[in-house]
């Protein structure tokens, strides 16, 4: 069903002529291999060895409008550009390969050649009808037939929501207060995973981060003079790192295999949907453990203490 | 408060690199006042881009080989330059210094180790100072230089209040010395903070002398929960040459409670700390009594 969100990117895609491609993107990486999922996808859509793709460095002056990588937009809608132009890039070479080895452009493929190390056009059954990509580009150069590059505005009228679900287990220390993320489990239906290793590290940040909201992040300010306690200093707001955090081996991921039909090879994105439940599964774990539904976050062990002494008080009466 | 820019140091001072102690309490006897010791500038740094400090005169005493060290010499005795991380791999060669050990551990992670010295986590006099209450309960003592002389200080006497210290502007820690532990003494140190990397919310350090069922003395030391690290004084004597069992270790405990004196900071409350000190105190006290063996456990 069309939506009514306004989502655009644009991206840019040429093939050299020593038969690698060049793409331009406004997207950035925030860690989360935004630009490495765009350079599978065009490796992809083009039919060339992921190794021949690069993204080049890129500036405002070089790049069409977008509104870059964040929420869950980045693979989503701005991997959907590059595909985009990437397929227009490729029709351009087809063409004029069609020229070249003489046969319809649109019974044309490529093929990834890992021997040669680039790009194959071929026609399938026909031996001899076949052509690498960098000669098609080069001779299309000295021909002067122009080059096989192409800009393409993308626009997603959807944002297809990407689930994520979170189990945790919680410690709570009944005499102390203190609050210990024991083990954790989070999965993802983010359509075609492109990236596994990174999206499960985004599973694993969004938790990390998720766990720093529930427990600890705060922005206490002083009730006299407004200042913030912490004094604006990160020396004393704090956040929860590796350490804080379940071992390595307590903590899995899990992708569910589904596929979006509007995103770039069935792609959806995790962004900070990674982090979405996790506060609320940590609320939820802690009231299972100590009876008592704490409401205000961050659940400092101070509170609970002083929850727990309430309900014991409470129970006296 | 005003914000300032903690990229960078806006002020200015001399600097100086003096190679012995000799040169650096000379240093120190002409610009004491305006002057301040940087080690591994842990703390220093930090109170410069903040602003709260602004010395004419930094003295690095980092290339004094001389304050750098850690034997085994009628106790133990550490130079106050000495890298954190030196004294955590020595300390871990010997249960004996176990609580000194487990507050280096808790102290910070890598990179304050690396940098950090024993004697910067004590000149900066402050109450949360990880490595006090264990060098309290092994009754240390610690070495002090000027110009003219060179002095001993009862460990206990060296806290003044809140980054206060006994110290002259002209004076120099240069050494800190644990007095040989007796046998059948065990010790144990734990930490409360709000992430691994932390100032404490409270600090808890004991040493136990054992002998089989009974206490022959008991050490008790804590931070973060008064202007300096404190001595808890009527605790220990409720445990001194007492048979140990769950109510008396429960008795010092509530002892332990109505000695500190909390406050409310940016890191825990004063209520907080009071109810956790005779939880802590319970924890480090069995621990450092598993260690000392000493018979039937």
């Amino acid at each position: 069903m069309p939506g009514e969100v306004i989502d655009y990117s644009t991206a840019m895609v040429k093939v050299n002529e020593d038969g690698s491609v060049d793409c331009s993107t406004a997207l950035m990486c925030h860690g989360g291999g935004t630009l490495e999922a765009g350079a599978k996808i065009v490796a992809e859509e083009m039919g060339v060895p992921l190794d021949k793709v690069e993204i080049s460095p890129a500036d405002t002056r070089s790049t069409g409008y977008d509104v870059c990588t964040h929420a869950t937009r980045g693979v989503y809608c701005g991997g959907a550009s590059l595909q985009k132009a990437a397929g227009s890039a490729k029709k351009i070479l087809l063409e004029f390969a069609s020229r070249l080895i003489e046969v319809n452009p649109d019974a044309l493929k490529i093929r990834p050649d890992e021997e040669i190390g680039q790009g194959i056009v071929y026609l399938e059954g026909a031996k001899g009808k076949s052509i690498t990509v960098g000669k098609v580009a080069k001779t299309a150069q000295f021909k002067g037939w122009g080059t096989a590059i192409a800009v393409e505005s993308h626009r997603q009228v959807n944002c297809p929501p990407c689930f994520v679900t979170n189990f945790i287990e919680m410690e709570v220390d009944m005499e102390t207060g203190q609050i210990r993320p024991v083990r954790a489990v989070a999965a993802v239906d983010a359509g075609t995973v492109i990236n596994p290793d990174l999206a499960a590290g985004q599973l694993e940040g969004g938790l990390c981060r998720g766990i720093g909201l529930a427990l600890l992040e705060d922005t206490d300010y002083d009730q006299e003079t407004g200042e913030l306690t912490c004094g604006g200093y990160l020396v004393d707001y704090k956040s929860f790192t590796a350490v804080d955090m379940p071992l390595v081996d307590d903590v899995s991921t899990f992708f569910a295999e589904t596929y979006e039909p509007s995103g770039p090879l069935g792609a959806k994105g995790v962004g900070e949907a990674a982090n979405n439940c996790t506060a609320g599964t940590v609320a939820n774990a802690i009231y299972n453990a100590i009876g008592i539904r704490l409401k205000e976050a961050p659940i400092t062990p101070e509170k609970v203490l002083t929850a727990l002494k309430e309900k014991t008080q409470g129970e006296r009466r | 408060m005003m914000m300032v820019n903690t990229r960078i140091l806006t002020q200015e001072f001399d600097y100086f690199v003096p190679k012995t102690i000799r040169e650096t309490v000379e240093l120190l006897n002409q610009y004491g006042q305006e002057a301040k010791i940087i080690a591994g500038g842990t703390d220093l740094l930090v109170q410069l881009k903040q602003e709260k400090i602004s010395p004419s005169y930094l003295i690095n005493i980092m290339k004094i080989s001389e304050l750098s060290y850690v034997k085994e010499d009628g106790g133990l005795r550490i130079g106050s330059g000495t890298k954190l991380r030196d004294v955590l791999e020595f300390c871990a060669k010997d249960e004996k210094y176990a609580s000194l050990y487990e507050a280096l551990r808790s102290l910070g992670k890598a990179q304050v180790l690396n940098m950090g010295t024993i004697g910067g986590n004590l000149c900066n006099g402050s109450p949360s100072a990880d490595t006090a209450p264990p060098l309290l309960v092994f009754d240390s003592r610690v070495k002090i230089c000027s110009d003219q002389e060179e002095k001993i200080l009862d460990f206990e006497e060296f806290f003044k209040g809140v980054n206060i210290t006994a110290m002259a502007s002209n004076e120099l820690m240069t050494e800190i010395h644990i007095p040989p532990i007796k046998n059948g003494t065990g010790s144990a140190f734990v930490k409360i903070a709000r992430v691994g990397a932390d100032i404490s919310k409270i600090t808890c350090a004991v040493a136990v002398e054992r002998h089989r069922d009974i206490c022959a003395s008991c050490r008790i030391a804590l931070g973060a929960v008064a202007p300096v690290p404190m001595r808890a004084k009527a605790a220990e004597r409720t445990l001194q040459g007492n048979k140990v069992d769950e109510p008396l270790i429960e008795k010092t405990g509530q002892r332990v409670a109505e000695e500190i004196k909390p406050i409310d900071d940016v890191r825990s409350t004063a209520e907080y700390r009071r109810h956790l000190s005779p939880i802590l105190f319970k924890d480090v006290f069995w621990k450092a009594w598993r260690r000392a063996g000493g018979g039937e456990g």
